[in-house]
């Protein structure tokens, strides 16, 4: 008895393949009896609809006919489902096998009144995004590239090389006229936006080096985050928790939200954008946030994502996020702006 | 939130990564120790040592991953993906097969790893999945033989102490090329029963210990954080050598009551299985049988047969099924008797130590001393040889059960798990 497993991408062609293995295996007079049973999640109706397709892919003219049992079983494994058959005589049983997948379908996104576009997308980690008039920086775990926009499309024109090692890389990237600077663990860089030479580059900075925190040597100790909203502060810290603190850095609240927090300012006022609480392996979300009496009081719907944000910032009158999607392994860097006729 | 940049994860802990998934984690936070507890009594994580005693070879091959890193690994489909090589293609004659490697790998001494010309060929005329399946095996790791013996890695974590069978030292890897990991360290004592490791919990000596099967529900409901795996040990019974009649192995097998330990002294647990390797691994498990008839085996043995029998009496989980085997064995004419030595028979677990087939039976192969599998023969075959020519009974697929601290986050992805200083005790 030699089982070969066939493997096939529609439940279609997985009961084509298994017929055609399972029919050679017949002898010439007999004829197939299938019987199912389906220990699997896929659903019953497509279950029965394979049972079907088999037997009427067994079904043979033959005189003096001696039936068999063909027993087909549906199962599963880690990379998908299986069809296994018996055939069931006396003396032996013959096993055959094919496999087959089924892809899921990533739902939509819900309808949010914070609004995101996709500004870029790859595959390397993205740590922060800036989008000038006529060019973009895209601030990666490999470094900086500079981008030009021409015939609609971006093109690559100049990189630099900092490559950030740690596991949760953070960087930061901001821009001064002709100049970017690049914050990244235990080091900043100041770069020409043209990169016309090299970077310059000195230990020490905002992230602390092989941490995906910062430290600005000030009350706030140690963070992951932090953003002024009028006399307050929000601080997402070591915790895991944010920490409202007032003018004198009294704390003030604990709210249990996310790591990343950012402030938007538009339609006449300052929000901050929060990141939800979900794990590295779950989809995540950003929500708008106004400050009433050291409370935190959610604006707006999330703006959900496909997979975990990783970066947080503000830009212009908005911010950008980097998430990172879960179905393509992509990274995606977004610009989240706010309706105000909403 | 938090997350890391890389995906895929250990073939080793591919499994456990298939653990039910934790409470939501936040940005993570670096530094502090793991302390785990584990029963297993491994001598070494040299990834060509194939400990002969089941329970160490699991933990060995679950541990290995952090320190000595393979070319490809499992996916948790069990695909393979690319992981010290970046891709595979073929020479220019299609005679060999070329593994591009990534660049800035660091051994645990702080050298650089870098095979000639960037990249390590292979001349094989097999199939590239044959191919890409052994080299995402712990036998496949890259292990680089230091001037003073010490064998170096390039994994997140190194080995700063190893008192073999005893406890060991795991420091992360600063210059790790995915990351430095969150722990500064992980302490693991060895050699520890359930009971001692549930006390060392209690007392906040321990922040992972492990459980047993049947125990799952109880400190679910206290509260207290359960990560458990999909069945991973294969509760069996093994001969020793041939010297027992295949009518008797059979005879034993057709006595015992699978559903009846499995409701009462199991819990429900994990699965009935007359199979070495679980459903969710292959999907072909139902194939083998594992229904009791127990006048078939008394026909098996018309005349009483005595065994000795012998299991780990430490092991309070393994203790009252082996009594309860012993009473069915014995309707059957079979008498099992108690020893502590070497014994006819043993209820042993058997590690299911890959998400792949084949990687999972070679290392049962050896477990088991075994003929080694025909490499023509699909799972299915190899196992079914496996289990006729080894004489082995599988009766139970069992999860792996661990009692974790609040405090610890992102478990069971080591290089990924951190603690949560703020977390209630």
């Amino acid at each position: 008895m030699i089982v070969v497993i066939a493997r096939a991408d529609t439940l279609d062609e997985a009961v084509a393949a298994l017929a055609k293995k399972a029919s050679a295996r017949l002898e010439s007079s007999e004829t197939a009896r299938v019987t199912s049973r389906n220990i699997s999640s896929l659903p019953a109706a497509d279950a029965a609809k394979a049972q079907t397709a088999l037997a009427r892919a067994l079904q043979r003219r033959v005189r003096n006919p001696k039936q068999v049992e063909v027993a087909l079983t549906i199962s599963e494994n880690l990379r998908g489902y299986l069809l296994v058959t018996e055939i069931r005589r006396e003396s032996e049983t013959v096993v055959e096998m094919a496999e087959f997948r089924i892809e899921v379908p990533v739902l939509p996104p819900a309808a949010f009144t914070m609004e995101s576009k996709l500004l870029w997308e790859q595959e390397t980690p993205i740590l922060d995004i800036a989008v000038l008039p006529d060019s973009m920086l895209v601030l990666d775990t490999a470094g900086l590239t500079r981008y030009e926009r021409r015939a609609g499309k971006w093109d690559r024109m100049s990189a630099v090389e900092i490559p950030v090692a740690i596991r949760d890389p953070r960087g930061r990237l901001e821009t001064n006229g002709d100049s970017a600077t690049i914050h990244e663990p235990g080091v900043t860089c100041t770069v020409p936006i043209k990169m016309t030479a090299p970077a310059q580059c000195e230990e020490g900075g905002r992230f602390k080096a092989e941490r995906n925190t910062q430290d600005l040597n000030d009350w706030r100790g140690e963070f992951f985050a932090s953003a002024e909203l009028g006399t307050d502060t929000l601080l997402a810290g070591m915790d895991g928790r944010v920490h409202i603190h007032d003018t004198a850095h009294a704390p003030q609240a604990v709210f249990d939200g996310g790591s990343d927090v950012a402030v938007i300012a538009a339609c006449g006022g300052r929000h901050v954008a929060l990141t939800g609480i979900g794990d590295a392996a779950s989809p995540d979300s950003i929500a708008l946030y106004d400050l009433v009496n050291h409370a935190l009081v959610r604006i707006s719907e999330p703006v959900e994502f496909s997979g975990p944000v990783t970066a947080l910032w503000p830009a212009g009158e908005g911010a950008v996020a980097v998430a990172w999607n879960l179905s393509t392994g992509k990274y995606g860097a977004y610009s989240l702006t706010l309706d105000c006729g909403r | 939130m938090g997350r890391t940049a890389l995906r895929w994860i250990a073939a080793g802990n591919a499994i456990l990564a298939l653990a039910v998934a934790l409470e939501a984690a936040r940005r993570p936070r670096y530094g502090g120790e793991l302390r785990v507890e584990m029963r297993a009594a491994v001598a070494s994580l040299d990834p060509s040592a194939v400990s002969e005693d089941p329970v160490a070879l699991g933990a060995q091959r679950q541990w290995m991953p952090l320190v000595f890193e393979t070319l490809i690994r499992l996916d948790n489909q069990g695909h393979p993906q690319p992981w010290l090589a970046t891709s595979w293609t073929h020479d220019a004659e299609h005679k060999a097969w070329i593994f591009p490697v990534r660049k800035n790998i660091k051994l645990h001494d702080g050298s650089t790893w870098s095979p000639a010309g960037g990249s390590i060929t292979i001349s094989d005329d097999r199939p590239i999945e044959q191919i890409l399946r052994e080299l995402a095996g712990a036998r496949s790791a890259v292990v680089v033989k230091a001037e003073d013996g010490t064998l170096l890695g390039t994994g997140p974590f190194r080995v700063a102490r190893w008192d073999a069978g005893k406890s060991a030292t795991l420091v992360a890897h600063g210059r790790y090329w995915g990351g430095r990991p969150f722990l500064d360290s992980i302490s693991i004592q060895m050699g520890r029963s359930l009971a001692d490791q549930a006390s060392d919990f209690q007392i906040g000596k321990a922040d992972a210990v492990e459980i047993a099967a049947r125990d799952l529900r109880a400190p679910k409901q206290r509260g207290t954080t359960i990560a458990n795996t999909p069945p991973m040990d294969t509760l069996a019974l093994q001969f020793d050598g041939g010297r027992i009649p295949a009518p008797v192995r059979q005879a034993l097998a057709l006595s015992i009551d699978r559903a009846s330990i499995h409701n009462v002294l199991l819990q429900k647990q994990g699965e009935i299985s007359g199979a070495l390797l679980p459903k969710w691994l292959t999907g072909y498990s139902f194939l083998f049988p594992a229904e009791r008839d127990l006048p078939r085996a008394k026909q098996l043995v018309p005349s009483p047969q005595s065994l000795t029998f012998g299991y780990e009496r430490q092991d309070a989980a393994i203790r009252p099924i082996a009594e309860r085997i012993a009473v069915n064995a014995s309707e059957a004419g079979i008498t099992l008797r108690q020893a502590t030595g070497t014994a006819d028979v043993r209820l042993v677990r058997l590690p299911v130590t890959a998400g792949d087939p084949w990687l999972a039976l070679q290392d049962l192969t050896a477990v088991l001393k075994a003929a080694p599998l025909s490499p023509a023969a699909s799972p299915y075959e190899a196992e079914k040889a496996l289990v006729e020519s080894s004489g082995v009974i599988p009766l139970f697929h069992l999860p792996r059960g661990w009692m974790l601290s609040s405090k610890v986050k992102n478990w069971p992805h080591f290089e990924d798990v951190w603690l949560d200083s703020g977390a209630a005790q």
